[in-house]
């Protein structure tokens, strides 16, 4: 063992990337948290309390363009058991209501056992126009780590591999980061070359593809089908916002796990969120091994139109919106 | 925006001294202890050293208490647990080869030993950084890190290490 490999693995342990959920659990400790007060114990406070909608923002990955994201408004009513049957018209009626708003910009990620695996930026417009960037941290996603007991990734945030898919009008330009070493960085594609497979069917190695093809056919993507997940065999409960909202919980069997979902559809009946873990499972599937997701949308009333990449530019995501410190950014 | 600025360094703090089963705990202690300890911090400038030593002290006490006895992320005297990863990049074996001997014994140091080297390398401080964040002279600290690694290289070499470690509690 030389001393350049101890040296490394103590860096190593330097770089663990913090769970999403990291900034919302601390607030809510500090809230519970018996208190000093000084001026600047005060000062934590209200810049805490101010900084919340941003900070939940955080947790889920909307950074800078979530101004209908926060925490729950309050619930006008107790959790009442519902049908999967319910729960599914409901969630389908809100897909539909959220891609009818003139502009959608929707927050995905996805993480294996507590490590993120997937970030995904969605801009959607009614007309079908979508500009979808993907991130991959490769030494995550793609390494089957999760395959091994007690085991973790090699490295997080080192290796991240960047897509970028922009449908506009009939032309579906896509590019990758890094980009290949020859041939042009961005790509224009004919739809009927892309392969025809919906993201249920597709692994986590073939997302890609899967998630070009739902990019440039315009399909607002909410991950691997989740429609899926809304089973016949679901404990389903329903509970009514005050604000007009519903959250929808499903609590259901997944091979040796559980599935939890929650779904949030705003007043408007427009699908706010979904989340889901998966729970005391004995063995992670080896074909798509995401353990946890979630995504965020956020409806725009008069958002600018998508237009063609600039193809002689290279790729770059901060082109068509991207926050600058948006997760998985330092690949 | 305090929490939001010093949350992930905390958290890689705590991680590389706890791990990472441990090191949102931690954080969330750590940023509590803060909270608490606000009015007896009168220099507002002075608040990442200073939370970064409570982080220390939080993280020590975790390990004291915790009292875990070391334990292996893979077992390395089975050849099929290394085989069973894909071998997607050159280095990779080689790295994960090397995290299954060392992690071992990064958990078999004392909590002392681990944060020095967790300040210094893991955290890329320097040693009077470092001693500032355990409340000791830079001597010190110098001399504490030079015993960590070679305690640290002690526990790699040493085949028995294994076997005399008891169950996890």
């Amino acid at each position: 063992m030389t001393q350049d490999r101890i040296v490394e693995y103590l860096r190593w342990r330097g770089r663990a990337e913090p769970p999403v959920t990291l900034v919302p659990s601390i607030l809510g400790a500090i809230d519970g948290a018996p208190t000093a007060r000084s001026w600047f114990a005060a000062h934590l406070r209200v810049v805490a309390a101010a900084g919340a909608v941003v900070l939940v923002a955080v947790a889920a990955l909307l950074l800078g363009q979530s101004p209908n994201v926060g925490p729950p408004p309050p619930s006008s009513s107790t959790p009442v058991e519902a049908t999967p049957a319910e729960m599914r018209d409901a969630v389908e009626r809100a897909v539909e209501t959220l891609l009818e708003s003139p502009g959608v910009r929707g927050v995905q990620s996805t993480s294996i056992l507590g490590e993120l695996a997937v970030v995904r930026w969605i801009d959607h417009r009614r007309n079908g126009d979508q500009v979808l960037v993907q991130r991959t941290d490769l030494d995550v996603a793609e390494t089957g780590w999760w395959l091994i007991p007690d085991s973790e990734p090699p490295a997080t945030g080192r290796n991240v591999l960047t897509y970028i898919w922009v449908t506009a009008g009939e032309t579906f330009h896509w590019a990758r980061i890094p980009v290949w070493d020859e041939g042009p960085a961005w790509v224009l594609t004919d739809l009927d070359e892309l392969p025809n497979r919906t993201p249920a069917e597709a692994g986590a190695a073939a997302a890609p593809a899967a998630a070009a093809r739902a990019a440039a056919q315009g399909v607002l993507l909410l991950g691997p089908n989740p429609l899926e997940l809304l089973v016949e065999d679901g404990t389903v409960e329903r509970q009514d916002r005050a604000d007009g909202g519903v959250v929808w919980t499903m609590t259901s069997p997944h091979r040796d796990g559980t599935y939890e979902q929650e779904w949030r559809v705003g007043p408007s009946g427009e699908l706010e969120a979904w989340s889901w873990d998966l729970v005391d499972v004995t063995a992670i599937p080896e074909d798509r091994p995401y353990t946890s997701g979630q995504v965020t949308f956020t409806v725009m009333s008069d958002p600018e139109p998508i237009t063609p990449p600039d193809t002689d530019a290279a790729p770059d995501p901060a082109d068509f919106g991207l926050p600058e410190d948006f997760p998985l950014g330092a690949g | 925006m305090l929490v939001e600025q010093h949350a992930a360094v905390t958290y890689r703090l705590a991680a590389a001294i706890v791990g990472t089963a441990d090191a949102a705990d931690v954080t969330q202690e750590t940023f509590v202890a803060a909270w608490q300890q606000l009015p007896k911090l009168r220099d507002g400038g002075a608040f990442e050293p200073w939370l970064r030593r409570i982080c220390v002290n939080r993280a020590r006490n975790w390990l004291r208490a915790r009292n875990r006895r070391p334990q292996a992320v893979l077992d390395i005297g089975d050849d099929r647990a290394v085989e069973a990863l894909p071998d997607l990049r050159g280095d990779f074996r080689g790295a994960v080869e090397a995290r299954a001997l060392v992690e071992p014994a990064f958990e078999g140091l004392t909590p002392e030993q681990r944060a020095v080297l967790a300040l210094h390398y893991s955290m890329g401080l320097s040693i009077a950084e470092a001693a500032d964040a355990l409340g000791i002279r830079v001597g010190t600290a110098k001399s504490r890190l030079n015993a960590a690694l070679t305690a640290l290289r002690r526990e790699i070499e040493n085949p028995l290490r294994d076997v005399e470690t008891e169950p996890a509690s």
